[in-house]
């Protein structure tokens, strides 16, 4: 990866933050690009950064001073033609993955990434068994049918006998 | 304000109140139905059999929706603590995360809410269903592309989801409908068919229905406009058609604060039709600065306005945001929640209460 980013830019980064930045508010006016399309590039990555101070905003939404710092930084880099990759990439090599709202798809997230799919995965295979398993008139009884009770017995031999059918006895029909 | 049972480290102002209030609506809920489900556990037994294709397998098929959808959420959530356990790796799961996660998931399950309803219990008949809810299929697919001309070369998805809540409230609709008009019989009967419906069946309908417009609220969300511009008293913003005119930035103290309050015209047109006030404000004892955002609400849809950094010519940055039908998606959890009451009244709740009401009795009110 190159690191263009000379030390003297930085310095000068600096000078024009301790001049123009009072307290910082999320995106101001004069942070803007002149080109519509990089400052959209510009806003799409910036929502997509962790704040690396306000840990639950994205760097477009915060207040930080680290958060305006990095959204100026995107729109250098963009300036200076970077692709949308190559800035995250630089960023993380800053700050680490833990900016990236996105986690990155890889060894360490793919059970992160795949856990949903799996689950609806499972859970599909599970509906549709005891769906299977319960519809009516069902394939296959889950359980075999219960022995018939000695009264019942006698009741069928009854009724072959007669061919009528004889009110039921026991409370178990 | 922060609130919770984690301090955060710069929270402004803790405020243990509404942290208590979220646990007692937790504990409220979790806590309830676990208890009625401990409490009935005993009598609780595997229920009838029933085909695939039925009221109670689209049930079952909603509630796998669900339950892979928290479980997104609850991955996502907890998998940071526990790769940072198990490898030392720092990750962060976000907002991006869960759109592309949950609502893939959520999409299928809206595009099903018709078609459960309009199956009957046991054992469906999947063309019989589609046929009472065909026309709300043609209805929403007129809407899509409606939207889809009328907003021709803004977001591409935003129309399929305005589509996709008027095919849940059409479809809900449509259903309800299906069962008391008839063709071939009398009006009358017909109506009186429709009066003589379960309250369920009308709960059913309304709750869906506050799902679909819930859809639609969010759907717009995707014509969101922004702006962010210097301006000084006079200056003119021009944001979704209207016109916010900055009158004048007056600094105030207040008990414990001093800020800077921007009063605005909104015009419509020419025509006036409203102000805007929203401020920055500093707290004395810690210095700290927030933000007193304004509104106007017209309609379904809001105008937000946020005051940044007052400079010294007393120049102000603003942010304007113009949220069509933002509202919707409140309105629709209370739809919901109405369709909920109105199903609660059902006879089958009324019912062997032992004091034995009236039919016709007022509807339940929820404990607050």
């Amino acid at each position: 990866m190159r690191l263009r980013i000379p030390h003297l830019h930085r310095v000068a980064l600096l000078v024009f933050l301790a001049i123009s930045a009072p307290p910082a508010m999320a995106v101001s006016p004069e942070e803007r690009l002149a080109d519509p399309a990089l400052e959209a590039r510009a806003r799409a990555i910036s929502g997509e950064i962790r704040c690396p101070k306000c840990q639950s905003e994205s760097i477009d939404e915060s207040n930080a001073d680290i958060a305006k710092d990095l959204r100026l930084l995107i729109r250098e880099r963009l300036t200076a033609g970077d692709s949308d990759e190559a800035i995250r990439a630089f960023l993380v090599s800053r700050y680490g993955e833990f900016v990236l709202l996105k986690p990155r798809f890889g060894a360490h997230t793919m059970l992160l990434w795949l856990a949903p799919v799996i689950l609806l995965g499972f859970g599909g295979v599970l509906v549709v068994v005891s769906l299977r398993r319960r519809a009516f008139p069902g394939p296959a009884l889950a359980t075999e049918p219960a022995e018939l009770s000695d009264d019942e017995k006698r009741n069928l031999a009854a009724i072959l006998k007669s061919g009528n059918a004889a009110p039921p006895q026991g409370k178990d029909t | 304000v922060r609130s919770g049972v984690l301090t955060s480290v710069h929270a402004f102002a803790s405020d243990p109140e509404r942290g208590v209030f979220i646990l007692a609506i937790l504990l409220l809920t979790i806590g309830g139905s676990l208890t009625l489900f401990a409490l009935r556990a005993g009598t609780l037994r595997q229920g009838g059999i029933f085909a695939p294709i039925s009221r109670e397998g689209a049930l079952v098929l909603n509630n796998l929706f669900l339950a892979a959808a928290c479980a997104a959420v609850f991955v996502g959530t907890l998998y940071p603590l526990a790769l940072e356990t198990v490898t030392g790796a720092k990750i962060s799961v976000g907002a991006p995360f869960f759109n592309l996660t949950v609502l893939p998931i959520l999409v299928p399950l809206a595009l099903l809410i018709p078609l459960g309803q309009a199956l009957p219990w046991k054992r469906g008949d999947m063309a019989a269903a589609m046929q009472r809810i065909g026309a709300a299929l043609a209805i929403a697919l007129i809407a899509l592309l409606a939207v889809f001309g009328w907003t021709y070369g803004g977001p591409v998805l935003a129309p399929l989801g305005i589509g996709l809540g008027a095919w849940v409230i059409a479809g809900t609709l449509a259903d309800l409908l299906a069962r008391a008009f008839r063709a071939g019989t009398p009006l009358s009967v017909n109506l009186r068919r429709f009066a003589g419906l379960p309250r369920a069946a009308f709960g059913t309908a309304i709750a869906h229905v506050g799902v679909g417009v819930t859809i639609i609220g969010l759907a717009a969300t995707a014509w969101d406009a922004e702006t962010i511009a210097t301006m000084r008293a006079g200056d003119r913003q021009r944001i979704a058609g209207y016109t916010l005119r900055l009158d004048a930035v007056t600094p105030e103290i207040g008990a414990n604060f001093r800020q800077d309050t921007a009063t605005m015209t909104v015009f419509r047109g020419d025509a006036e039709i409203g102000r805007i006030v929203s401020a920055k404000r500093i707290y004395l004892a810690r210095g700290m600065p927030t933000t007193e955002a304004g509104l106007l609400t017209r309609g379904f849809s809001q105008l937000y306005v946020s005051v940044g950094e007052v400079l010294k010519d007393r120049a102000i940055h603003v942010r304007l945001y113009h949220k069509p039908f933002v509202l919707l998606i409140w309105l629709g959890a209370l739809v919901m929640a109405l369709g909920g009451l109105v199903s609660l009244a059902d006879r089958r709740m009324r019912i062997g209460v032992p004091q034995g009401r009236k039919s016709g009795a007022p509807a339940p009110v929820p404990a607050e």
